[in-house]
């Protein structure tokens, strides 16, 4: 292995990275145009950022979002714990392949699909059980927990199976109950793939459209569902403005992600 | 720290275990007692580990039972053994420092802090290891995370420590220097140790007692000298130091005394009847180096002659390697520094050795 990168090799990773960060560069940038106009450049204001603070609607929009995508990665990382757990400790139980399977669809399933699904799920459930009465949070915040349980899943199996399960025999050894092997060394040592897990699923959440657009109630419209409506009206600079604070929130999110995991157990 | 068998502190009693139908351990019985430190000798894959798991509640047999101090543990969960285990690759807690992972074990006993903190320390002092308290395990040595972990499984004062392989990972230095300590320490808490290794030089220097086991059996059971001395089987001789092995068949038993007519149709060998072999029956006579002599030996010693094929200095002695006629090559060990000539390759030299240095051996 050389250690410097090959010049073709690093022309390849420049155009890469220009190609996945120009767009957002050029939105940061465009939020503080002064023009109406969301292309043409006239000058540098901030004057953006002061109607979207007044912008009730988007900002009610925000917040809703910012809800339903904590409440559903924090659902999604107590399931998808568990399933991951089952999956890589319980090795052999029977039908492990199919409940496996069955945990991964999501991942492949068109999210027009399983939106629609949860849709009639939702929709013949209100009918047998009377829950929900009307789609909104709630159902937002199940249809969201539902798509992400399979990557949490998927990603605590794999931290799982790197680590040394001796290290949790040696708890039992020591005189741990199996409740308290989890907690005290199984979760610990799983943690970072909690958080990575519970980030993705927030993300996960906070950007989508389709599965929203199917479960969401008259009342409960989420962050994307707004920019999506006001975007098919024309493009308002001020979705540019409310776009820069989102990637600079997803960025402080990720810079502390990297920080939990910082090669703490080498 | 007397050795008490016959009210033994752990028997275990005719266990088998499978994995997969492929047989790991078979119809294994062993008794040890209080205070003993016993070493598990096998090459790898023997089934050391796989006692040592079922010992610690980690592995169930598939037969057989596991008595504590007379108690029927076999159906015990790990967590309710009063046995404690140093792992092969030591399995440090990583997200807990040096002084978490000794109290770890306490904890779970519910003892007050203040004994908790005492027990910490002391554990800490026992293995030298008073300044590294607030380390984490990956900022440690090889040498200073296999302290922790013994500290870690002392620390709980267990009936039986288990020890698997626990100097595999150091360095031949290191090796050795711990061995000593681990005795020392092992003196001092006077706690019964049971030592897996497959490293025949650790198992003779350090264990009290020790079993050889050959493919998920124990071959044979005893103290060093009596191992090295009195091997049981070939299996045992050649695999604990060097030994010379003469085939052939008994054609005289008189007088304890066994005549055997070699395979390789060299002069008969006399040897002391130890095996209870009969006449007729093919064993083999067992010799080792350091027991053989080049020149004549008194009167009634086995002598061969032969040609010195190469000299092998080791220090204080040196093996020479003689051919015997058709027959195998035959290792002797010459001290040196008694006056003794040390013959050269190409010398025709005699072997000799007296009767009661072979060992009979049936299988
Ligand atoms: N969990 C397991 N699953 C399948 N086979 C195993 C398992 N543990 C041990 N074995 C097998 O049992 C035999 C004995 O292994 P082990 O007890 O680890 O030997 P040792 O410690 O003496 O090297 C080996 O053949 C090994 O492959
Ligand atoms: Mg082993």
């Amino acid at each position: 292995m050389t250690h410097r990168l090959a010049g073709g090799l690093l022309i390849a990773l420049g155009l890469g990275y220009t190609f996945l960060y120009l767009p957002i560069l050029l939105l940061i940038v465009f939020s503080f145009n002064e023009s109406r106009l969301v292309t043409v450049w006239t000058g540098f204001s901030t004057k953006w950022y002061g109607e979207l603070l007044r912008n009730e609607r988007i900002l009610d929009a925000a917040w809703l979002s910012l809800i339903v995508a904590a409440c559903s990665a924090t659902l999604a990382v107590a399931i998808g714990t568990l399933a991951g757990v089952a999956l890589a400790r319980y090795g052999r139980f029977r039908l492990r392949w199919l409940f496996a399977g069955l945990l991964a669809a999501p991942l492949i399933m068109p999210e027009v699909i399983t939106g629609l699904s949860l849709l009639l799920m939702f929709v013949s459930m209100d009918q047998v059980v009377g829950w929900p009465a009307s789609r909104g949070f709630g159902t937002i915040v199940v249809a969201h927990a539902t798509l992400s349980t399979a990557f949490v899943a998927v990603i605590v199996q794999a931290r799982l199976a790197g680590f040394d399960r001796a290290v949790e025999e040696a708890a039992a050894d020591l005189g741990a109950r199996p409740a308290t092997v989890f907690w005290r060394i199984t979760l610990p040592l799983i943690a970072p793939a909690l958080v990575a897990g519970w980030l993705l699923a927030f993300t996960l959440s906070l950007d989508d459209v389709v599965i929203a657009s199917f479960v969401a109630g008259p009342g409960t419209t989420t962050l994307p569902l707004v920019i999506f409506s006001s975007v098919r009206l024309g493009l308002s600079p001020q979705v540019n403005a409310l776009a820069a604070i989102i990637v600079l929130v997803v960025s402080v999110l990720a810079a502390v992600a990297a920080w939990a995991n910082r090669g703490r157990f080498a | 720290m007397s050795t008490d068998h016959r009210r033994p502190l752990l028997s275990v009693e005719s266990i088998s275990k499978s994995f997969a139908g492929i047989p790991a351990l078979a119809d294994v019985n062993l008794q040890i007692g209080r205070g003993e430190l016993f070493a598990l000798l096998g090459a790898s894959g023997s089934g050391k580990t796989t006692l040592l798991r079922i010992i610690a509640g980690l592995e169930r047999p598939d037969s057989g039972r596991i008595r504590i101090e007379g108690r029927d543990v076999t159906g015990l969960p790990a967590y309710e053994r009063p046995v404690n285990t140093v792992f092969q690759s030591y399995a440090l807690f990583p997200h807990m420092t040096v002084r978490g992972n000794i109290a770890f074990g306490l904890k779970q006993d519910r003892l007050p802090r203040e004994t908790i903190e005492a027990r910490v320390r002391e554990m800490l002092e026992l293995v030298q290891m008073s300044e590294y308290a607030a380390r984490r395990p990956h900022q440690l040595s090889g040498g200073q995370r296999q302290r922790v972990a013994l500290a870690r499984s002392l620390a709980k004062l267990p009936k039986l420590l288990l020890l698997d392989e626990p100097m595999a990972a150091l360095d031949r230095k290191l090796r050795e220097q711990m061995r000593v300590e681990l005795v020392t320490i092992q003196k001092r808490v006077g706690i019964t140790f049971i030592l897996v290794t497959h490293d025949q030089e650790e198992a003779l220097s350090l264990a009290s007692r020790l079993a050889v086991m050959e493919r998920g059996r124990i071959v044979q059971v005893g103290t060093p000298r009596e191992i090295y001395d009195r091997p049981a089987s070939r299996f045992v001789a050649s695999f604990i130091g060097q030994i010379n092995l003469f085939e052939g068949r008994v054609i005289e038993r008189a007088g304890g005394m066994l005549t055997i007519r070699p395979d390789d149709g060299g002069p008969d060998i006399r040897a002391t009847d130890g095996a209870a072999a009969d006449v007729g029956d093919a064993v083999a006579v067992a010799v080792r180096p350091e027991k053989m002599r080049v020149g004549r030996a008194g009167p009634g010693a086995n002598v061969r002659r032969g040609l010195v094929r190469h000299v092998e200095f080791l220090g204080e002695s040196s093996v020479v390697h003689v051919e015997i006629g058709a027959g195998p090559r035959v290792r002797v060990s010459v001290p040196h520094g008694n006056g003794a000539a040390m013959p050269s390759t190409g010398d025709i030299v005699e072997v000799s050795w007296p009767a009661e240095a072979g060992v009979i051996l049936r299988n």
